[in-house]
């Protein structure tokens, strides 16, 4: 069935199936950053905005998405600048692959509350899996980024 | 999981009439959980269009639209100001704040997981469920149900009591199911006693229950009302704990419950 989305602030109709879910959909339409690691939910490497929310795609429906706008980190522009840089000083990149879906989490954070703690921030990234970094890093990296304008 | 086809009425009318239009179709929640079956879906009906994402409150209740996310409902001031934080404890944990905003609370409910939380959070806090054809149930009432009929579960109706819950969870990783949880809640001489991951579907303590609501309950009374709720349940083990764990863990919850509450 054919569905309307805007991705990354363009409009675009795709052809789906009842089955398909989110991030099989974005990664075949030039979405490459989306990264399916456990499939399940967990890991968080697959994270989109979808309608100004953090979700894991890979637990999204396609069909669900229909009129909605979607947002990857391809999207962020300069938002994943400004977090990038923040993660590569304090020594939290680690190997990117979960990269995108942690930069598209942050961004989301940062929209979402304001003036978290320590430990909300802590609490709110947990749903991105990270083998490289032991997390510390990653969470001063975001810390920083949200003292950014 | 496969599905055959995907609809998306504007009305609880017209999703109700495809419910019934064959015995393969489903009403989709969340599907967070969709991808871990073997279902075979005839006609997946999305609620997202009949408006059933909010939190209202009314002068005795709290009404929480099935719909609603558990990121929502977690994050909610009316539902922490008038029943405090346990139900967003119950539920914070849940992996992460990308999986519970797509999770539904109504489907969760609904499908009365036995790994569930959430579901014996609600049970001490005496929610009631509001379905489409069959009105208003208690949630005790819709745990003990032997055969579900079909339906639609519109809403989640949290009673304003002025009851006070706390639960408490173990689990063997922060965002992991748990390996047993316990919620108790007071209502002046009224408690509520419910577990669940025991494993298996959340009931409550009856019998200790009918115990503790027959007269105050003293602070010195707890180990044994601990150890009579402990009594009540059929634990049983897997990979996550042994039946004996649990026991214990009950003991050592109910106890703390009751000290806490008793107060």
């Amino acid at each position: 069935m054919k569905i309307q989305v805007t991705l990354n602030g363009k409009k675009q109709e795709w052809d789906v199936t009842p089955n398909e879910y989110l991030a099989d959909t974005l990664r075949a339409h030039g979405c490459p950053s989306v990264k399916i690691s456990c499939g399940d939910g967990a890991c968080g490497t697959c994270t989109v905005l979808l309608n100004g929310k953090p979700m894991v795609s890979c637990e999204v429906l396609s069909v669900r998405a229909d009129g909605a706008e979607i947002v990857t980190v391809e999207g962020l522009e300069e938002e994943a600048d400004k977090i990038v840089d923040c993660l590569t000083r304090l020594g939290g990149e680690g190997c990117g692959w979960c990269a995108p879906g942690f930069v598209v989490l942050a961004y989301a954070l940062k929209r979402e509350l304001h003036n978290p703690t320590y430990d909300e921030v802590k609490a709110y990234l947990n749903g991105n899996l990270c083998r490289c970094t032991g997390y510390i890093v990653r969470i001063e990296a975001v810390l920083e980024y949200l003292q950014m304008p | 999981m496969q599905i055959r086809e995907y609809v998306k009425p504007d009305t609880l009318e017209e999703a109700y009439a495809l419910l019934m239009k064959g015995k393969a179709n489903r009403i989709l929640g969340g599907c967070t959980f969709l991808k871990r079956t073997n279902l075979k879906i005839g006609t997946a009906i999305d609620l997202a269009a009949c408006g059933l994402d909010y939190i209202r409150e009314m002068d005795t209740e709290v009404a929480v639209g099935a719909y609603t996310s558990l990121r929502t409902v977690e994050t909610s001031e009316v539902i922490l100001r008038e029943f405090g934080p346990a139900l967003r404890e119950s539920m914070e944990h849940l992996i992460g704040v990308q999986l519970r905003n797509a999770i539904t609370i109504g489907a969760h409910a609904a499908s009365r997981f036995g790994f569930s939380d959430i579901i014996p959070t609600l049970l001490a806090m005496n929610a009631k469920l509001r379905f489409y054809r069959g009105g208003v149930k208690t949630l005790r009432d819709y745990m003990e149900e032997e055969r579900l009929e079909k339906d639609i579960l519109v809403e989640i109706l949290l009673p304003k009591e002025g009851r006070r819950t706390v639960v408490q969870m173990a689990r063997l990783s922060y965002s992991d199911y748990s390996v047993f949880c316990l919620a108790m809640s007071r209502a002046g001489g009224n408690w509520i006693v419910s577990a669940g991951a025991f494993p298996g579907r959340a009931k409550l303590a009856e019998r200790t229950m009918a115990v503790m609501n027959g007269g105050p309950v003293a602070r010195e009374e707890a180990a044994t009302l601990a150890e009579n709720i402990a009594a009540e349940y059929r634990f049983g083990s897997n990979y996550r704990g042994s039946a004996e764990y649990r026991r214990e863990l009950c003991r050592v919850f109910a106890r703390r419950g009751i000290e806490e509450l008793a107060q």
